[in-house]
């Protein structure tokens, strides 16, 4: 058993994805901002699948609800399937390059959105259009430098 | 691992489904507003220093230019108020001949916007003030030009509130020029608005202004909602198709209004 160290990392990244999430951006621009928290997530996941989990998930997507405004849980759900699947297949997901890692992402953060549209549908919100996958293509873009970006931190740190 | 998948799926579908609107959790869905305003206030502060050096900074002429320009303002609205005391008074005339009772006045608080919230396909505004400041769902929000939208959220220093463009939202409106009523729906879209239910033989025009009706007894009568930009009649339809832009500039500006209801409760 190794000792979990840098905790603190893990939180830490996750609040810099929340606050990025809140920098005030034009209106027209919002559509293309990339899904800061699910990407932040899955790529501790991904490093740390024993320490970061479908509970974390499950923290990580309230605080995304509650940060804009989706009733608390609807972004939760998705991100436990999400990471359920990264789960099971983190092994395979690592030997792939950049590109193929950055597919998998946008694919499973699209999964976690169209989960969260379907509840809030049920719940009474009304979406008109498929806008709502556009962060899905866009964090596609900032899988690879997410990823380096947080293996360069996690490495330096020794989080483990 | 598959059983806390469930207990967190489980937790989430109670959360949404059971315990969201459950009135014993009203403290903390409001810690929950104001920590999110914390976080969009710290993610603003960048921004708001940026701006705030700008206006540290500013020329002296700028500034007595910008002084100039006010005084002038406050003069015609001045003017304008004396008018209106006028026009108020009359108007009380004409009331107690009607026989109707009369509206009392409405006052107003002044919040900050902190920031947009960050969903794409919603419209919400995160605003300074609470329920500390007596701020209460469903406070209908003003713009300096109409009217933005109403307090749907409230947590005890900062609120949440959605903007009538919202995909959501709606507000029973009336055409200022005919008297006609409607209903306006927001469409996701910053700039328009549809009005629905509007037969193909009413009187309305494209320019028409429409203003809140007050049915429906959450939006004070009389704000400027909208202007009529399009109104589309197809033949064989029995309703037109009108389309409206928000008179209040939604992504513009750092101040909002809140309308205090003066009205004793029930009275409406």
């Amino acid at each position: 058993m190794i000792a979990e160290r840098g905790s603190w990392v893990i939180v830490g990244s996750i609040l810099i994805a929340l606050l990025l999430v809140a920098i005030p951006v034009p209106v027209s621009w919002r559509e293309y901002t990339p899904d800061w928290p699910l990407l932040f997530l899955f790529y501790w996941v991904l490093a740390l699948p024993n320490r970061v989990g479908v509970l974390s998930a499950c923290v990580v997507g309230i605080l995304t609800d509650l940060l804009d405004g989706s009733p608390a849980g609807a972004t939760a759900i998705g991100a436990v399937m999400a990471v359920l699947v990264i789960l099971v297949s983190y092994q395979r997901i690592r030997q792939f390059d950049g590109l193929k890692q950055g597919l998998v992402m946008a694919l499973l953060i699209s999964l976690v959105h169209l989960v969260e549209q379907r509840l809030e549908t049920f719940l009474g919100w009304q979406h008109s259009s498929t806008a709502f996958l556009m962060p899905a293509a866009v964090s596609f873009l900032f899988w690879v430098p997410v990823r380096n970006c947080l293996r360069f931190f996690r490495r330096y740190y020794e989080v483990q | 691992m598959g059983w806390r998948a469930a207990l967190g799926i489980g937790c989430c579908l109670l959360l949404l489904f059971y315990v969201r609107d459950h009135p014993a959790l009203e403290a903390p869905r409001q810690f929950a507003v104001d920590t999110a305003a914390v976080i969009y206030r710290v993610a603003a502060a960048p921004k708001s220093a940026f701006i705030g050096l700008g206006d540290f900074f500013q020329t002296h002429s700028a500034l007595r230019a910008d002084k100039a320009r006010l005084e002038q303002e406050n003069l015609v609205l001045k003017g304008q108020t004396q008018k209106l005391a006028a026009v108020l008074a009359e108007n009380g005339r004409y009331r107690a001949l009607l026989r109707s009772a009369e509206t009392l006045g409405r006052e107003v608080m002044v919040a900050e916007i902190i920031a947009m919230t960050a969903a794409p396909s919603r419209h919400e505004l995160v605003i300074d003030k609470g329920s500390a400041d007596a701020v209460y769902v469903g406070q209908p929000l003003l713009g300096a030009d109409g009217l933005m939208g109403q307090v749907i959220r409230v947590g005890q220093y900062s609120s949440q509130a959605l903007l009538i463009t919202d995909a959501t939202h709606a507000v029973p409106v009336q055409v200022l020029r005919s008297g006609v009523r409607g209903l306006a729906e927001g469409t996701g879209a910053l700039n328009r608005l549809v009005v629905r239910h509007i037969a193909a033989t009413t009187d309305i025009k494209e320019g028409d202004t429409l203003v809140t009706s007050g049915l429906g007894g959450l939006f004070p009568a009389g704000y400027p909602v909208a202007t009529i930009t399009t109104i589309i009649k197809q033949p064989g339809s029995s309703f037109s198709q009108v389309i409206a832009v928000p008179t209040a500039s939604l992504d513009r500006g750092r101040h909002v209004m809140l309308a205090i209801d003066l009205m004793p409760a029930g009275s409406q």
